[in-house]
This record gives structure tokens, sequence and C-alpha cells, in this order.
């Protein structure tokens, strides 16, 4: 007979979130394992440019969170004890209409009071940021000074190096199946490797986290759409001094009309020389991660426009990763009402950047009950979402 | 819409010549592709007419029967085209080839793929494996019998199994220096007897054998069993190679080093099977230990957990030319059968008729697999030895990773970037799961396998922006709402 094995705390996913929550509580002394279907970064959180991204922040009320989570990168490296490839570097959206600028102008007002620096440059200073960027025919770019750059396997090895010293027990490819709740509290999670127990749960599961909740009769209001990207062999004779992505997309059906891929640009060079491409959107609610074949086409079209010097550069890599957002492009993060003891911690716009505030929040969560970092009310699992900027709905031309 | 394409079939070797020219002659349409110029794969290497050679190989004629039945009406050969990619087809049941040859990158929407892209040479890392001179068998083998080249003057052979003491003869027979052939594996005498029943029926094999050591008879060659390689220094180029005994588990015992002046080694540590598709699509795999690792699971019609995808030859588990063509010769009937060209009745006769020639290869193929399948152990080598090559990671920083809690081979890669260069883990990923395996005193299959990503092998950006799916794919270029 095996007897359950006990927690502290669960957490389930192993992506950016999920490893910094790990390490603040097992820094804070609790008894905690964390269960992850696949390998460490194997969603969302592995498949990315590893962007440290305040710009793109949630206007109504993200903008606490992520400047007080920026703070925590000027000592993260030292506190970890590791390099993660931290690096401050500008990014520079390109902007081919007067309109592409007008979508972005509550933000240029906005991000600058709150102390996120978000600009309009005119196409004639476009040369001076990026030299490799040909400026013709644009209307103009913004710039965005306060952003990073890392390299997120790293930075979610750095968290969980800590946390396995002190203790984390790491259960790689074991997939929950179930939960045990008795009385409206959470007790048990059922996995494909046993049952474990423990007086907290926690879900970092990203776009894992609406099918989990249909196990526990819930339905949150989180979607999904993937998100692919690419990377060339080094290539050392071209420079990128910032991080580039454009406003204008391309639509490429992939097997039918409805069915397509949508992509903009966002090009970043890594130390190495290689450059790393993205991104094609594919709308639908599905957690597949194979990539279509047209999404490498569609990103060769959108890098050779703007960068015609890569051309000639081999593609080493392609990937796919589904990709969260919600309506309100808030996080569900916060104790779920009627059901005692399950934290959820998902669907961060930008997991990177927030990552060091959520494992901090839900560590006081779990120790105090609440938490005075920032209010987290807004972002309470089960608000009603009030749609309000439309970029975060990705839908494709034939599905109208 | 797309032409729908009946059966495309990677790679022109043993087990997919066979595999177009069963399925072809029942009367499916065959598109047989290969990397190279000509048909043949690595067994049966057919050179470009400047290379070409008069010699007569034992299987020549066999290979030039096999050639000629290519030339069927239903059978297009896509020489010097490489498959990067498998994805999902556009119709319920299909999959779509993504090739890139002389003419660009095209996709091919198909019914059935039959995966027959053979194995390649497996390398062992010690400290300057690395140097210019350090080749592997299969390069010896090609340089010798079709570019009638002679890699070195003076040569030192490691590694295990019948490969490499074919290359050492040809070495030999054409007037290189063998200064030792070291065979590292101790099974070929601990295990050895108890396998002679396995030879009936292989008397070809047998009379190869028997004149690799006439070879080693005649040219009094130093031939020793239970050592390896441990390391190889030289200025730019390989000059010194040291080589031990290795004890029971693999290690070097102490005081048994040698060093030669040499300036080649030949590396022959048996083969890999080539699964970077398989693990692309994602067939599900398991781990054969007798067939060199991580294959597809197959069925008995060798079709893969992915329906419509087949596997055939050592691309599927190491098992020689022989198996792979009785293999191949099945899985192009099973699937002449499935799109309605054989009946039953037919396929069951032609499964039949294989079935002895099946059996009598596998039983073989797991002999050479037991006798051949021992890697020295690596874990004394120094910390800045080289595993990952592309990437230019060392032993210390696989190491590194482990102490962090890494468990598998792709914790490993994600942390260090090993297998991330332009090779995806072709060389680097048996090594490191070996290490792994070691350090954490778990089996080796515990560490898993990593996944590939399309592509296959680097392709130019100009060629995936031209590449060509569908007769109306079209591009809709529109007002950006996204961020």
């Amino acid at each position: 007979m095996n007897k359950t094995k006990t927690f502290d705390v669960i957490i389930v996913g192993a992506g950016v979130i999920g490893c910094s929550i790990a390490y603040y509580l097992t820094q804070a002394g609790f008894k905690t394992a964390l269960f992850e279907k696949d390998f460490v970064g194997a969603g969302a959180s592995g498949a990315n440019f590893g962007m440290v991204q305040s710009n793109d922040v949630a206007i109504q009320h993200s903008i606490p969170m992520v400047t007080t989570s920026y703070q925590r990168f000027d000592t993260l490296e030292e506190q970890l004890g590791m390099r993660f490839g931290f690096r401050r570097i500008a990014s520079l959206r390109l902007l081919a209409t007067e309109a592409d600028w007008q979508f972005s102008a509550e933000r240029a007002r906005i991000l600058p009071e709150a102390g996120i620096p978000y600009e309009f440059v005119p196409p004639e200073r476009i040369p001076e940021i990026e030299p490799l960027v040909n400026p013709r025919g644009l209307y103009g770019a913004s710039y965005c000074s306060y952003q990073a750059q890392l390299n997120p396997f790293l930075y979610m090895w750095a968290y969980l190096q800590n946390a396995i010293r002190s203790g984390l027990e790491l259960h790689s490819y074991t997939s929950v199946i179930n939960f045990g709740i008795q009385n409206g509290v959470m007790k048990t999670v059922v996995t494909d490797k046993g049952t474990f127990s423990a007086g907290i749960v926690i879900l970092a599961t990203a776009a894992w986290t609406r099918p989990l909740g249909q196990l526990l009769g819930r339905k949150w209001d989180i979607h999904t759409f993937r998100a692919s990207a690419m990377v060339t062999e080094p290539v050392a004779s071209l420079n990128l001094r910032t991080i580039v992505t454009t406003a204008q997309h391309i639509e490429i059906p992939v097997n039918s009309q409805g069915d397509s891929e949508l992509t903009v640009l966002a090009i970043s060079q890594t130390a190495d020389g290689h450059f790393l491409i993205a991104q094609a959107d594919r709308p639908g609610e599905v957690l597949c991660d194979a990539i279509s074949h047209v999404a490498p086409k569609a990103m060769a079209i959108m890098a050779a426009r703007y960068f015609p010097a890569l051309r000639t550069a081999r593609m080493l890599r392609t990937w796919t990763a589904p990709t969260t957002y919600t309506q309100d492009g808030g996080p569900l993060l916060g104790y779920v009402d009627g059901i005692d003891g399950l934290i959820l911690a998902a669907s961060f716009r930008s997991a990177i950047i927030n990552a060091p505030l959520a494992g901090e929040i839900v560590t006081q969560l779990v120790s105090q009950g609440y938490t005075d970092l920032i209010d987290i009310n807004p972002f309470s699992p089960e608000r009603e979402m009030i749609a309000a900027e439309t970029f975060y709905t990705v839908k494709c031309s034939g599905k109208k | 819409m797309s032409t729908i394409r009946e059966l495309v079939i990677v790679g022109a070797g043993p087990a997919g010549m066979q595999a177009a020219i069963a399925a072809a002659s029942a009367g499916v349409q065959v598109i047989l592709i290969d990397s190279s110029p000509l048909p043949g794969g690595q067994y049966y290497k057919q050179l470009p007419r400047p290379f070409l050679s008069d010699n007569q190989d034992s299987h020549h004629e066999h290979a030039h029967q096999l050639f000629s039945h290519l030339a069927n009406p239903h059978i297009e050969v896509m020489t010097e085209t490489m498959v990067w990619g498998i994805f999902a087809g556009a119709n319920a049941g299909t999959w779509q080839v993504a090739t890139y040859g002389p003419t660009g990158c095209f996709g091919l929407e198909t019914k059935k793929i039959i995966l027959a892209n053979g194995a390649y040479d497996r390398s062992i890392s010690f400290p300057g494996w690395d140097l210019p001179g350090v080749i592997t068998a299969g390069a010896a083998l090609t340089m010798l019998k079709h570019q009638h080249f002679l890699p070195g003057k003076r040569i030192l052979l490691s590694g295990s199994g019948p490969l490499q003491m074919a290359a050492a003869a040809w070495l030999i027979d054409s007037g290189a220096e063998v200064v030792a052939v070291l065979e590292s594996s101790p099974n070929l005498i601990k295990h050895g007897i108890r396998y002679l029943p396995a030879l009936t029926a292989q008397t070809a094999r047998i009379r190869e054998g028997l004149g690799y050591l006439r070879s080693f008879i005649k040219a009094k060659t130093n031939y020793k069993f239970g050592w390896s390689i441990t390391s190889c220094s030289g200025a730019g180029q390989v000059q010194q190679a040291t080589f031990a005994k290795l004890d029971s588990r693999g290690l070097p015992i102490p005081g048994t080093k040698e060093t030669k002046e040499v300036d080649t080694v030949v590396l022959g540590y048996s083969l890999n099977p080539n699964t970077s598709l398989s693990r692309m699509v994602p067939c599900e795999m398991e781990f054969q230990h007798l067939r060199g690792g991580y294959v597809p699971r197959r069925n008995e019609n060798f079709e893969t957990s992915q329906p419509g995808i087949y596997a055939a030859g050592d691309c599927a588990g190491v098992g020689g030319a022989p198996l792979s063509e009785v293999e191949g010769r099945i899985t192009g009937s099973a699937i002449a059968h499935q799109l309605g060209y054989l009946s039953i009745q037919e396929y069951d006769a032609i499964r039949e008729k294989e079935a002895g020639s099946l059996a009598r290869e596998k039983r073989f193929a797991d002999v050479l697999g037991d006798l051949f399948s021992f890697t020295p152990d690596l874990s004394s080598m120094a910390g800045a030895t080289i595993i990952c090559r592309c990437e230019q990671i060392s032993l210390a920083e696989i190491r590194a990773a482990i102490a962090m809690g890494a468990q598998t081979v792709t914790d490993i890669k994600n942390i260090t970037r090993s297998g991330m260069g332009n090779c995806q883990g072709r060389t680097c990923a048996t090594l490191i799961a070996g290490i792994l395996a070691k350090e954490t005193q778990r089996p080796i299959q515990a560490g898993g396998f990593l996944a590939t990503r399309p592509p296959i092998h680097p392709v130019p950006l100009s060629a995936l922006e031209n590449y060509q799916y569908h007769e109306d794919s079209s591009v809709q270029v529109q007002r950006g709402s996204l961020e």
C-alpha cells in the first residue's frame, strides 16, 4: 500500500511562473513539489525570445505589477547566483501608417506617466536607432528603452537550481489527471505517477489552465492560440541593436481559408549572433505544439521584407507553443472562490517580466493569505472580463 | 487544390529502393526522395561519373538489378532533394512532406510516407576527437571505395563491430599502415560462442568476415580485443593516439596506456539509427538497446504510431542492409494493400514468402547488436573535452547542468545549448545520454531523447520564403492589428 506523499504546497506547471513560485516558496521554508507534464519550459515559457517586456502591459491594471517586477531584475542574477543572459535592450516597433500609430496613442500618453518611456520616432530617425532597417515607406516607429532580454531556459533553471537546493521536488513528465476535494477544501492532486496531498495547490499552467479547470467544474475565461518562431545560424556580418517588431501583419492560409498564420515580425539577435524571428500566430483553442508547414514561409517573408540581408542566412529550427490571452489582458492571479487552498497564477501577458513578482505574491498568499505588494483584485480568477484592448484577440479573416 | 500523392519514400537506400519497387510493381504511384545525386544510399552508393571506378563489389550486381527496377513509370525519383519536415496535410488522413531541392522548397501532400533514411556513424568523444584527421569508419570507406583516396598513411582504428573491420581491411589492402585495430567490446569473446547458430545461412557474411581476417593476418595487424582509444593530440592535426585496455565496465585500466604516432584515427562505434524525422512528426518511440537506442514503435506492417507513416530499415533500428531490404519489400507491399492495389491474400502471400528471411536477418541483427553495442566509459575524461561540437559544449558544462538538477537530455540541451546547433544533436545526443546515465546511476533510456524541429537540416531563408505548397497558395497582406 502506497502512503500518499504530503507537501505544504504543490505547484502545477514548470514554466517561468511556476519556477519562480517554487523558488520563493522554498526560500520561505515551505515543503514544495513542482509537477510538470512535459519538461521544464516545454510550453510558451521555453518557446519565446526571453523579452523582458514592459510596453506590452495591459494599461488598465497591470502597470504596477510590471514596473515593480522590472525593478527586481536589477539584482536578480546576483540573488540567484547565476547568470541568465540578462541585458537591457530597447525595442522598436515599425509603423506603416498613421493609423498604426493612433492605435498606440493611448499607450504613448499613459506609459511615460507611469515611468515607462514610450515615444514616437519619425522615419528619418529610424536609421539612427537601427541602421539595418530600411525606413522607406514607413510612417515612423515607436521606441521603448525600458526593456531587456534574457535566456528563458537559464532564467527558469536559475530559479529551479536554488529551489532544488532548498528541497524542491521536481517531477517532470508527470501529468495531473484529477484533484481530490473534500467539503470544498483542496486535499490531493492525482497524477499519472500517483496521488500527492498538499495544503495548497497552485496552478501555474498557462494554456493548460482551462482544461484543468474543467476537472474542477470551472470555466475560467482564458484562451489560447499557437505562436511560432524560428532561429537562424549566427550571422556575424549583421549587428542588430534593438528588438524590432512590426505593426503590419500578413495572413497566409495553412490548409484552408479560415485556418491561417497571422504573422507579424518580431526579430532580435542573440549574443552569439543568431537571429530569432517571430511570430506567426495561428488562432484556435488548440494545445498542440506541432508547427504548421506554412509558418516558416510566413516568418521568412516578413524577415526578408524588412531585413533583405537575412535572405542568405540559413534557418536552423522553427517551433511553436500554445500561448494564452485573456479578454482584458490581465492574468488570473489569486485564490479561487469556493475551493479552499487553490491558487491560480496563469496567463500573464508578459510572463518573463512578471515572474519575480508573481513568485513573491503567491508566496505571500500562501504564508499570510493576502498580498501587500500590489493590488491583485483586478486579477481575480473569477472576474467578469471586459474586453479592453482589441489586439488581444487573434482572428483570421476567413473566420469573420 | 493540390494533387494528393499516394506514397512518398524518404531515402533511396536498400529499404527505400525495395519499398519503391514493391509498391510500384503493384501499381502504386511512388515518389522516392534522396539527398544524394543518385539513388543507392550509403550501402549501394553510386558516385557521379567523374568518380566512377571499375571496382566489382560483392553486391555490385545486386545493386544494379535494384537500380534497373527503379526505372519504372510508377516511380518518380527526386535526387539532391532533402526532406526538411513532415506536417499535417490539408485533407483528412494526409501528410505534407516539405522538401528542399535544386528548384527550391516544395510541399508534397501524400496519403502514405515511408521513412527509410537509414543510419549514420556513431562516434565517441575523448580529448582530441575534434582534431582534423579523426574520421569515422563510414567516411573512411567512402573515401577508399568510391573516391580511391587514402585517408592517411599511419592509421589507428578504434571501434566495435563489422564496419570497422571492413574499414581496417580496406585500408590494409589499399596500402595504409594500420598501427592497430582496437575492438572495444568484450562481448565477442564473452558471448560469441552462443551465437554461432545465428550464422546459419549467412555464408556471404562469413565469407566477407574471413576475407577481412585474411587481410589482417597477411599484414600481421595488431588486433586487440577489449581496448579503446582514450585520447589523441597534435598541432592542428592528429599526430599521436593513446589507447588502453578496458575493464569490464569500459573504464581504461591504469598502466595499460600506449601511445603511437599516427596521422589518422578511424572511429567505428557501430551506427545510430537516423530518427530525426520520426522524432519530429512525432512518432511514439521505444528503446531498443540492440538496435541503437530510441526508434519508432512499429506494428507488423512497419507502420508507426502515426497512421500512414511507416518506417523501414536502419532508421527504425540498425539491422544492416539485408534486413532493410526485407523490411522495405514488406512495407511497400503493405502500402500497396492499404491503397487497394493488392488483395489481402496477395499481401499475405508476400509476407509468408519473406517470413524466413525476415526472421533470419532479425536474429543476425540482434547478435550484432549485442556483440557490438558497447561503448567505452567516458567518465574519466578531462572536463574540458568537447562533447557538442556545433555549440562547443564541454563535458564540464554537461556535468554542471546535471548538478543543477537536469533530469533528461532535453533539460541538458535547454541549459547548455548542446544539440541546438546545425545538427540538432545527431552526434552529441547519444554521448550526453551516456554521461547522464553514468552521473545519475540510471539506465541510459531514463534520459529520454531529443525532439527535433523542422527544418531537419538548415534551409536558407530565401528558399523558405518561396515555399510552394499548393497551386492556389496566395499571400494576403493585411493591415496589422496584432502586437
